[in-house]
Formats: structure tokens, sequence, C-alpha cells
């Protein structure tokens, strides 16, 4: 079942056009990693898609109702879009936890806010969540307290907690020391397993051929090749080939 | 060792300073006292001199028949001058007069007992300084409600202030930035004047009336507006330095604006913006003294009158020296109270 069509995506920053027409579709269920060099418009299609970008062109359907649509000139209101909003989850690269709640507090604060549910079920859950990225005995501390390893494994709690159908990551280990980025891998490894969609813009080649279902590699604002993730053992086009021999 | 020397002559040079202020302020100047301080019965009393010459005490019935009261006169002259004051002690009721004429009434058979009086124009030593005090605290409430309004008004404005500054919409941005820069960059003391004086000059009318309370408003005003100034530098660094990837967190979390301002960076920004707000709310304390000079009776303006004449006392300088101790004392307490806050905040980073 298609859960997210992506159709011609186009955005520009003043006179730069950073997406020059960006078309996909993601299976309910499925892992896609996006792959490029800095620079080729990989974050922006994420922000793009979480609606903290607007695309100057195109439409984004997630199941099967229009999210965006660049020709609808009317801009949604803040309700519309803060709606729109919770189909997606997004990790951010810096992580950006409140630094003045505590890692509970921190996965609590949006349900909470939003009222998703009773105040003990959401704890109850948050403490679940928290537990299932390893962080039980941390659950009082503040991020400050943190490594950045432990800080980003409470961010994806925190994005769990509101339950989005597409989880989205921007560079999650990029932050970090090589020797932290095992756990994060394993915790987004671990969604896999219980068959989240995700979608991850990363630079661990290992990972994204290990954990993805399909794979896109953008190139100066285009998808130059996508496909299961064995295109990273043979590519099909030269520049992914360039791309991959610089790993 | 050589830290506890030198902490040892500090304490020593304040304590030596200390007692040359309470020896100036006690023990100089004119000292008569009476030489029965039993209770009064009409007849003259002799007051024995302190420091030099004697003078006398006359008591007389008094009635005023039209009034229907009648009581007791007390007079009193020495070396040829009137006395000024009376230090009086006792179950007594003064029906006319007052403790710093030289002439009182007070109902008869009162247990009045006169403990010393001094002559006009002379450092009068403790009775003295009950008085100075007494005057200082109220010039020192004066002051603290200056803060306090300031701070009030000054707080609001310099938010809104500093919106208009980060404003989109450049006309606003532009023209708030222009009247920061006159505000921050011209003296307040300047700005005091103009607003006291300048409704006056232009349209005939002092909007804030001649009294006290109009001077307090005008000085209020003035405060307010300089302070919100500097406030608002401060609001826009504060909520500036809250990185952007806050904001887009909330948002990604389908937070409101309203929930991401007061939710997510309300706090962090009164953690960055605590420790320069601290300084400047302490300069504040120090410049409510500036209103003296369109006569706001503040604290320095209540000690700085002793140097002419106030309440009796005439050209002594120490109550104007002794404001600072007040200054001393609220900026210790406002340091402590901040360092708290600073502290109390101390549980995360930003």
């Amino acid at each position: 079942m298609v859960i997210l069509e992506v159709k011609d995506i186009h955005k520009r920053f003043g006179r730069t056009e950073v997406l020059k027409g960006i078309d996909f579709t993601l299976e309910k269920g499925e892992v896609l990693s996006i792959i490029g060099s800095s620079g080729s418009g990989k974050t922006t299609l994420l922000r793009c898609l979480n609606s903290l970008e607007f695309a100057n062109k195109g439409q984004i359907i997630v199941g099967g109702e229009t999210i965006f649509d660049a020709d609808i000139n009317k801009r949604p209101s803040e309700a519309e879009l803060r709606q729109k909003r919770l189909h997606f989850g997004l990790v951010f690269q810096n992580f950006n936890l409140f630094p003045q709640y505590s890692v509970l507090e921190n996965v609590t604060l949006a349900p909470k806010l939003l009222k998703k549910a009773s105040n003990e079920e959401i704890e109850q859950t948050a403490m679940e969540l928290i537990e299932s990225v390893g962080l039980k005995e941390k659950i009082n501390n503040y991020p400050c307290e943190l490594s950045g390893g432990q800080q980003q494994r409470v961010a994806i709690a925190r994005a769990l907690a509101l339950k989005p159908e597409i989880l989205c990551f921007d560079e999650p280990t990029s932050a970090l020391d090589p020797e932290l980025t095992g756990e994060v891998l394993k915790v987004i490894k671990s969604l896999a397993d219980k068959h989240m969609t995700m979608i991850v813009v990363t630079h661990e080649m290992s990972f994204a051929h290990d954990v993805s279902d399909k794979v896109i590699f953008m190139d100066q604002g285009v998808i130059a090749e996508q496909g299961p993730p064995t295109i990273l053992e043979h590519p099909a086009t030269e520049r992914l080939q360039n791309f991959l021999t610089s790993f | 060792m050589k830290k506890k020397v030198w902490i040892g002559i500090a304490v020593a040079l304040i304590l030596a300073l200390l007692g040359t202020f309470i020896w100036y302020v006690y023990f100089t100047g004119y000292d008569y006292s009476m030489a029965d301080d039993s209770s009064m019965t009409i007849g003259d009393y002799t007051v024995s001199a302190g420091a030099d010459g004697s003078g006398t005490l006359e008591m007389k019935e008094y009635q005023n028949k039209a009034k229907g009261i009648s009581g007791v006169q007390l007079n009193a002259e020495a070396n040829g001058s009137s006395f000024f004051m009376w230090v009086i002690d006792g179950d007594y009721e003064i029906i006319a007069g007052n403790i710093n004429n030289e002439v009182i009434r007070v109902k008869p058979n009162s247990d009045l007992r006169i403990l010393a009086m001094y002559n006009d124009g002379v450092n009068a030593g403790p009775a003295n300084v009950k008085i100075v005090f007494s005057t200082l605290n109220e010039g020192f409430v004066q002051t603290l409600k200056l803060f306090a309004v300031t701070l009030l008004g000054a707080i609001p404005l310099g938010l809104i202030i500093s919106f208009g500054t980060m404003s989109r919409f450049k006309p606003i941005s532009i023209l708030m930035r222009v009247i920061v820069w006159i505000v921050r960059g011209s003296p307040l003391m300047l700005q005091l004047l103009i607003i006291f004086y300048m409704p006056g000059m232009l349209f005939g009318n002092n909007i804030w009336g001649g009294n006290e309370i109009g001077r307090f408003w005008a000085s209020a005003v003035a405060f307010i507006i300089n302070y919100a100034c500097y406030f608002s530098e401060i609001f826009r660094g504060g909520i500036q330095g809250v990185p952007i990837g806050q904001h887009e967190a909330g948002q990604v979390l389908g937070l409101s604006k309203s929930q991401i301002f007061f939710k997510v960076t309300l706090m962090q920004m009164i953690k960055r913006i605590v420790p320069p707000m601290s300084n400047e709310i302490i300069t504040l304390v120090k410049d409510t003294s500036l209103a003296r000079i369109i006569a706001l009776q503040e604290v320095i303006w209540a000690g700085q009158a002793f140097m002419k004449s106030s309440h009796g006392i005439h050209g002594i300088i120490w109550p104007l020296f002794t404001t600072g101790i007040y200054y001393l004392a609220f900026s210790g307490l406002l340091t402590l109270l901040f360092g708290w806050i600073e502290k109390k905040l101390d549980y995360f980073k930003v």
C-alpha cells in the first residue's frame, strides 16, 4: 500500500533552485534511504515533507490525502498546518531536545499539550518508548547530562510519542562521535524491524545498505538514481559510482 | 597568610570608618542637658550647658479660654538664642508647638522629662540621627516606588519595543531602532528634564503639575521609556539567541505558535536574559537618584536637604553620605536575589 507520493517537487531559495522536480513513492512499512553529497537537496526535501519549507511546485500525498499542492494558492491555516505536520515525525541532525525539560518531559510535552490521551496513558507510553531506546535509567536526567547518542535516542522517542505515520531522520548520526553512531543506528534498525515507515537521510552507506528497502541518490536537486539497496553495490550511473568511491 | 593580612587590614579600615562615622554623628556639636530630668512641675529650671554657655527653661501655666484648652507652656532659651529642638520623654501630649519650636505647650500633669535640648544650627547628636534616618527612610520609599514602577512599566514596554525592532515590516523596525538609538544615546538626566519641562514649554501647561506626585510620574515616564529601550535590546538578544532548531522541533511536534513560545523558548530566553537583566536592574537602583534633577524627593534629595535645612536641622553633610548605605544594602539584596535565580536555572544549559 502506497503511503507517500511525492510528485514533481520544485523548491527555490531566491535564484537558487535546490529541488528540480522530485518524484517518488513509498510503501507502508518501507525504509527509504536518501543519500547524496552536501547541497544536493536531501535536507530541503525532508523539510518540505514536514512543512518546514513550502515547495514552489508539486504535490505531496500521504495515504491518499493531498497534504500539499503548490497549485492551490491559499496558504493553509496554522491549525491545518499543524494537522498536516503530524503525519510526519522528524529527527534532527543536532537533536534539538528541549534543554529545560527532563528526558521524560521531552517525550511527554507534545502529547500532553495536544491532549492525545490522558496524562497517565501518555506517561506510560513515554516510559515504554524511553525504555525501548535503552534509556530507562536516564528518565529524570536533563539533556545536558546525556551524551550525543543518548540525546538522539531521546529525540527518536520524542518523535515516536506522537505516533507519526512516517518518521524522517535528517542525518541522525552526523553530529555524533563515531563510537556513538552505533547505538542510534541500532535503534533505527529496531524500528525498521517493527515495520515503521521511515525516510532516512544518511551518509552511513553500510547502514543504508543493510536497513533500507529502497535507496534514492540525489545529485544537484534531482534524483539521479533510485532502486533497491543493491544499487549501492552495482551503481547504474556514473554519478553514483563517483559518489560511492568517495567513501 | 597574606590573604588573611589583607582581610584584616580591610576589616580594620571598615571598622575605623564606621567608628569615625558614629563618633562624628553622636559626639560632636553642642549638647545641652537639663539639670533635673524628673517629671516637671511649674517653676524655673536651669539648663546646664554641655559645651559652652548656659540657658534657661521657663515653665508657665497656660490657658486659652476661647479655645477651651489649658496646659503647661515651656519656653527655652540658651545663649541668647532660642532652642530649636527638644529631646523629651515620658507620658505627655503636646497641645501646641512641636519639638522643633522654642515654645511648646503640653497638657497639665504630663509626665514630661526633658532629656536634652539643642541649639539652632548645631549638629545635635542622637536626636538628629533619629530625624535624619526617618527622613532618609521616607526618601528611600520614594526611590523604591520609582524603582518598582519603572520595572513594572519597562519590562512589558521593552518586550513590545523588541518585537518592534524585530518586525519584518521595515518602517516599524526602522522607527523603533531610531527611538532606541535616541533614548540610549542621550543622557537620562536630559530626558528627565525634557519630559518634565517640555509640555509646559510647548503648550504653556505643565501636564505633570508642580507637586511631588507630578514629579514622580514625570520621573516614572522618563525612566520607563529609558529602561524599556535598554531592556528591549536584552530581550532581542534573548529571543534571537534561542536556536531556530528549538522552534522547528516544536513545529514538527505539532505545537502552536503560542505553545512553542510559552512552553519551549520562553524558559530558554529567561535563562539567557537573567545575567544582563540583573546588571541593568542594579544600575536602575542607582539611576533613580537622577530624578533629583527635577526635585523628586528621593533619598539623595532627602539627604542633600540637610546640607541647607531640613526638619529643623541645618548644615550637616553626613546624611547625604549616609544615603550610600541604602543603595548598597538594596543592591546587595538584589545581587543575592539574582544569584539565587541564576542558581535555580542552573539545572539546564542553553
